[in-house]
């Protein structure tokens, strides 16, 4: 439970080269269960070293050590896809990642979505468009949502329904989501792009 | 003193004008005359911030120092008694700080009794009884402990010794109807039938020209918010804390005032932000009692939050049904009749009455209604968005159906021919609003689309009714502050629907102000102002009269305040576009510069929700239209599009209302084509209490769907709000198995309309 | 989820004696999401898991000078569904890798953990039924639920195989590389798997120790014309779902004659089903909807279904017909007749 050490380093992730990369044997020996490694963990641009026992989850880790309450449990059991954080730039289950297996590599959760005090275009648009209802899921949904605009940043209504379908959301119907996500695509292009007159205030006829 | 006014009421369409009685210090009544300017708008949610941010806290997200956390140990038995329970060893463990057994039958009688939310009373005589206690459900709580972390209460429940005396158990529904079924309840497992009647049916019946008569069946569906129940408690003294996973904060406080014998002024709770409730989460529940009392016991805060399977044992669920149904009708349609007959089960709870629909939405002289309860021993039943409305609509509206092919009949047609028409009433526009969206004109009869191959096409409607007005007690403080902040407060609690914008809307509406200028203070006991629960659409029409009225009593004193400045009287003073203008002399002063005339730090009015207007405040109402398409190779079943129309009174914020209906819609189809809870009758043991198998339509099932929303001037409170929270979810599942049958020619008359249920109706067709 | 020791080997020599070593209270961590979903609902509780992903080779996705296709096992099924020659030779393996839960599912997911991924069955997973699997001694499918069970090769357990990725590699005729204490193993994909009337207490042939290194693919493309295939997946819910049904079709065409065929069904039976009889129904044959349904016929026709899941037999006639028909260009199947 102990947060040891944090301290700033340099936002921009390092490039991988991919989840093999970390050399062998860095552990030589098994880590006991009722032990704590210490673990590296890079989470939004800042640098923990922590220590934890080997079956504590991504998503324990963050809520429970950081504090990073942002990231929600929801099934546990990868059915829901509400623990969704980016882990080497791309969208994981925090609640089937081990936390040691995170040793060393970039992890972005929503707490870490936007460029200082400017909010990511996603979270913008999910505000303004009411993409957030009760808000439960929206923190996975962001971060799916940014590795898709990352990887596409002109997704079409079936690349983004593609892109979330793990990720379940109670209230709205989805398609408030689904046009903030194109909105926020929009926005990365031309920064004053509005949301459509219909989007904000449906039909009217 | 009541007073008598001139109100108008109706529709865009179509207006007149009412005298209503009405206490003589309401506000003059938002009707079709009022010229609002915030009020109708689409505002984004003020928390939409906090919530894409992260920073929203959750019941889950709450630490306190020093806090333990709880774990529930939960009997794997559907039925046995409970002969003893030994925590010795686990008390013993390095890092448990407190353990509690519920091995009295009685332990949670009190919780029972003031359980507002439908938990089962049908054992309370039992609950007095001595001897062992009966575990009425696999789920059925055992056992608690708290300890310093989540890993080390999980250690301790497997120390947990408990022995039971397993007894036979029923948990399916045909089984309990049963003879020689094991008795749930001592006095068997049948509850009396509630019979309901008007006119004649047997008389209906002769008179009709054609009579249809089928039998509909529904499953159990599970609530599944996002977020689990859960509860973090900390006593300080004799007084107690607990932020709550709750659609309810004054229940919660009630409830565990009651429990632990205190009074309701020692215990405060606070829900900020809920993942979600549908219905599940009113009252603290046995959750919320036990985060109370381990956090008692251990002397520090205890945060139990449930995990899925949890959740899916014994947090509520909503009943299944065995419907049948039997319409008669005359040649142009008119309904002459309509017998429903129906029972399902609430587990070890009720509410598995089904018959609104059929008493509510349409003309018929005659109707006989007759509902049975049947108890399992499964978990208790809890309201489930619109209790009851789904299933009766699915039946109802298949049945209408059935009759509208049989006298050949458009299914939109019979509807309107049944109308029942009120001035106050939009549903007709509704109709026709939401049948042009669709395409109605392109539906075929289901002969025709038998022809188009093995993808068919169909067309299916139906109607959505909900009658709950809301009404007091409900209270709200509006205060200005000199610096020209705004507050509005109220211990209400925003289950997600917006309810905390739609209170700054209607604050800044009486202010003229914009909405994110006003700062909404909910979700606290503490605020003092009461709310009801938000259940059965009844928050925004409980609590925004009384928020209107108290921020009328704040700009009253403003304008007295600021008066002199101006040179004008009080009366003639308005508040718009951020300014107080004098209507008479045309000198103004920006809000601020108003504000900065009090005399004192604040100015603060406190008003109460006045009782619903008589003569007006009928339901809201909607009309949904989809459009399928049906693949008879798979049986899968695809919605293409959805249109749904309603209202919800006067229409407070466009873009949070259009989310209900969307989010509605959603949960109707989710209901309609996917979500069963399945039961193990040999071990009593639910197989889907988690989301892989109980399964929810998620993005690549979403149909194309236009929300519109209409106003009607139906005054039902000075606001003229009504509720939206049921309506959108109630037809969805009739429309889509409508359009479903549509494209088939069959009738599907069980939901959800799995590929088993399609391919099993085409092999009857084939054979038939 | 219980404690368990975490070890990190550094080479398949001392992973696999860890293994060894662990003597069945071991477990291998590839992509983990079935493991930790396991040992969640404690179905099963290591005392060590040995991580697979420090051993350095294992993700590679290469093609040989011989036209052959090499996929380690712990390549992630993203990788797989987005290898671009992958998918224009093995449609139906990228296809079915692409099918396979959700986007973050895949990223993880690797070839090998879907391989050998233990059944979905809802007695299997929960903790309060000790099944037949699971050293019991009923299979709770013949007494209680059996919606999503097996239709074919069931007995005495009648669970079903969950992996999509299996019946697409076993149609493409896919060999199996295993590395354990007693050396190397190199084994057709469709003889990994065994019946619960052969063994109970697991699908494939694996035993402690042993671990999936590597799945490998004939050249599939030749002078005439090559092996077509085709996955198609059918489930209840479009989002992020396991198969009721699904099919892998490779075909060898001539014109519109096929000289070979596999046809590979899973959700059906407790192992990735290969329907010879399907097969020897349209090899030599032209392909066209009358065929194909034979084929699509002949697969069911030994089908004995339970309480629950007769519909998977017309689901089943209707995914084969639809896939020799898509594999064969002879249309969808889907227009009006």
């Amino acid at each position: 439970m102990a947060r040891l050490v944090k301290r700033r380093v340099n936002a921009r992730p390092r490039r991988r080269a991919g989840i093999l990369a970390r050399q062998a044997g860095r552990r030589p020996g098994p880590v006991d269960p009722h032990r704590r490694v210490f673990l590296r963990l890079h989470v939004n641009g800042a640098d923990h070293t922590i220590a934890v026992a080997p079956h504590r989850t991504l998503l324990e880790i963050l809520r429970e050590d950081l504090g990073l309450t942002g990231t929600k449990h929801g099934c546990e059991l990868g059915e829901c896809g509400t623990c969704t954080v980016l882990l080497d730039g791309i969208p994981v289950l925090s609640c089937l990642a081990l936390g040691l297996e995170c040793d060393d590599r970039p992890v972005v959760t929503v707490e870490g979505l936007a460029d200082g005090p400017t909010p990511h275009p996603l979270q913008e648009a999910f505000t303004e468009l009411g993409a957030a209802q009760c808000g439960y899921c929206t923190p996975g949904i962001l971060c799916a949502a940014k590795a898709l605009l990352e990887a596409d940043p002109d997704p079409n209504r079936d690349a983004i329904r593609e892109a979330l379908s793990g990720n379940l959301c109670r209230c709205t119907g989805y398609i408030k989501i689904f046009e903030a996500v194109e909105l926020a695509a929009k926005r990365r292009r031309e920064p004053r792009a509005a949301p459509s007159r219909e989007t904000l205030f449906g039909r009217r006829d | 003193m009541a007073a008598t006014r001139k109100v108008k009421i109706g529709t865009a369409r179509r207006t007149e004008t009412i005298d209503i009685r009405v206490p003589e210090t309401e506000p003059p009544i938002w009707d079709a005359d009022a010229k609002l300017t915030v009020v109708g708008g689409s505002y984004p949610r003020l928390d939409g911030a906090a919530k894409v941010t992260g920073k929203a806290r959750y019941t889950f997200d709450i630490n306190r120092p020093g806090m333990l956390h709880g774990r529930i140990l939960r009997s794997p038995h559907a039925h046995a008694r409970l002969l003893a329970v030994d925590v010795s060893k686990a008390a013993r463990l390095a890092g448990v700080k407190a353990t509690a057994t519920f091995e009295s039958p009685t332990f949670f009688a009190a919780l029972d009794e003031t359980d507002e939310s439908g938990k089962p009373v049908e054992g309370a005589g039992e609950k007095a009884a001595t001897g062992p206690r009966r575990i009425l459900f696999a789920g059925e709580e055992i056992a608690a402990v708290a300890a310093l972390t989540p890993d080390i209460a999980d250690d301790a429940l497997d120390l947990i010794e408990v022995r039971y005396e397993p007894l036979p158990h029923v948990v399916d529904l045909e089984d309990a109807r049963k003879p020689d079924a094991p008795k749930v309840f001592p006095d068997g497992n049948q509850r009396p039938a509630t019979v309901w009647s008007a006119g004649d049916v047997e008389a209906g019946f002769r008179e009709a020209d054609a009579v249809v008569e089928a039998t509909y069946t529904t499953p159990v569906a599970l609530h599944n918010a996002l977020e689990t129940h859960g509860a973090v408690a900390e006593w300080q003294g004799g007084k107690l804390t607990v932020w709550a996973s709750t659609q309810g904060v004054f229940g919660v406080r009630d409830d565990l005032a009651k429990f632990f014998k205190v009074p309701s002024r020692d215990v405060r709770v606070i829900s900020e932000y809920l993942g979600g409730g549908f219905g599940a989460k009113f009252g603290a529940g046995v959750t919320g009692v036990v985060a109370a009392l381990l956090a008692k016991k251990a002397g520090a805060p205890v945060k139990l939050m449930l995990d899925r399977q949890e959740e899916n044992l014994a947090t509520g669920n909503r009943p299944d049904s065995v419907q049948w149904l039997k319409i008669g009708a005359k040649r142009n349609g008119a309904l002459t009749a309509i017998h429903l007959r129906s029972y399902g089960t609430g587990g070890i709870g009720g509410g598995a009455g089904v018959s609104g629909p059929v008493r509510m939405i349409y003309a018929c002289p005659n109707i006989k209604t007759e509902e049975q309860d049947i108890s399992t021993n499964a978990g208790f039943a809890m309201p489930f968005r619109a209790p009851g409305f789904p299933q009766g609509s699915f039946a109802l509206e298949s049945t209408l159906d059935e009759i509208a092919d049989r006298l050949g009949l458009d299914p939109l047609a019979l509807r309107k021919t049944n109308y029942i028409d009120r001035p106050n009433k939009g549903l007709m526009e509704q109709y026709d609003l939401a049948a042009r969206a669709i395409g109605w004109e392109r539906r075929r009869p289901p002969a025709e689309n038998a022809a188009a191959g093995p993808i068919r096409r169909g067309f299916g409607m139906g109607t959505a009714t909900w009658g709950m007005y809301g009404g007091p007690p409900a209270d709200a403080t509006v205060t200005i502050h000199s610096d020209g902040r705004v507050e509005c407060i109220c211990g209400t609690q925003d289950i997600g629907t917006g309810t905390r914008t739609a209170m700054a809307v209607v604050t800044a509406e009486v202010l003229g102000l914009k909405p994110e200028q006003i700062k909404v203070v909910l979700g606290d006991t503490a605020t003092g102002m009461y709310s009801p629960a938000s259940g059965g659409s009844v928050t925004l029409t409980s609590i925004l009269p009384a928020i209107r009225a108290a921020a009328e009593l704040a700009r009253d004193k403003l304008f007295r305040a600021v008066a002199p400045a101006l040179a004008a009287k009080p009366e003639d003073l308005e508040a718009s576009g951020g300014r107080v203008r004098d209507r008479v002399g045309g000198r103004s002063a920006a809000f601020t510069a108003a504000a900065a005339r009090l005399k004192s730090a604040l100015i603060s009015a406190q008003a109460a929700r006045a009782d619903n207007y008589p003569g007006v405040g009928i339901e809201s109402f909607g009309a949904q239209f989809a459009e399928v398409e049906v693949d008879t190779g798979t049986g899968r079943v695809r919605v293409l599009r959805i249109a749904a129309a309603h209202d919800a009174g006067r229409t407070i914020n466009r873009l949070t209302a259009e989310s209900q209906v969307n989010g509605g819609v959603i949960m109707g189809l989710s209901y309609a084509l996917l979500e069963r809870r399945v039961m193990d009758a040999p071990t009593g043991i639910v197989m889907n209490p988690n989301l892989e198998d109980y399964k929810i339509a998620a993005t690549l099932e979403m149909p194309e769907i236009t929300p519109i929303m209409m106003d009607v001037y139906d005054p039902a409170n000075n606001a003229g709000v009504k509720g939206l929270g049921e309506p959108p979810v109630v037809p969805t599942a009739a429309a889509i198995a409508n359009a479903v049958s549509n494209a088939l020619g069959v009738r599907v008359r069980d939901l959800p309309l799995t590929p088993d249920v399609i391919l099993a109706a085409l092999a009857r067709k084939e054979q038939a | 989820m219980r404690r368990f020791a975490f070890i990190e080997p550094p080479d398949l020599a001392a992973a696999t004696e860890a293994l060894a070593r662990g003597a069945g209270k071991a477990a291998i961590l590839a992509g983990g999401l079935d493991l930790l979903g396991e040992m969640k609902d404690r179905i099963i509780e290591p005392a060590a898991v040995v991580n697979l992903k420090t051993v350095r080779g294992l993700d590679a996705i290469r093609f040989e000078p011989d036209g052959s296709l090499r996929i380690g096992a712990l390549a992630t099924l993203a990788s797989v569904a987005a290898h671009p020659r992958l998918g224009r030779e093995y449609p139906a393996v990228a296809q079915a890798a692409q099918s396979v839960g959700s986007v973050e599912i895949r990223n993880v997911g690797t070839v090998g953990g879907n391989l050998c991924q233990r059944p979905r069955c809802w007695y299997y997973r929960s903790p309060l039924h000790k099944c037949l699997k699971k050293g019991g001694d009923v299979c709770f499918t013949t007494v209680g639920q059996s919606r999503y069970h097996a239709i074919l090769g069931g007995g005495p357990s009648y669970i079903v195989h969950p992996s999509d990725l299996a019946p697409a590699l076993i149609a493409c005729d896919a060999r199996i590389t295993v590395v354990g204490p007693d050396g190397t193993k190199d084994l057709p994909l469709e003889q990994f798997y065994v019946l619960p009337s052969v063994r109970l207490d697991h699908e494939t042939i694996l035993k402690p120790g042993e671990i999936v290194t590597e799945v490998s693919l004939p050249a599939s493309a030749s002078a005439d014309g090559g092996t077509r295939s085709r996955f198609l997946k059918f489930r209840e819910k479009d989002s992020f779902d396991f198969a009721l049904v699904s099919v892998a079709v490779a075909l060898r065409l001539q014109g519109n004659s096929c000289s070979a065929a596999r046809v590979v069904l899973g959700g059906v039976a407790p192992t990735p089903w290969r329907s010879k009889e399907a097969e020897s129904a349209i090899v030599d044959r032209s392909i066209g909807p009358r065929s194909a349904a034979k084929a699509a016929a002949a697969a069911l026709a030994d089908a004995s279904p339970m309480s629950h899941n007769e519909y998977k037999i017309p689901l089943a006639r209707t995914l084969i017909t639809r896939a020799l028909l898509e594999t064969a260009d002879q249309g969808t199947g889907l227009a009006p007749s």
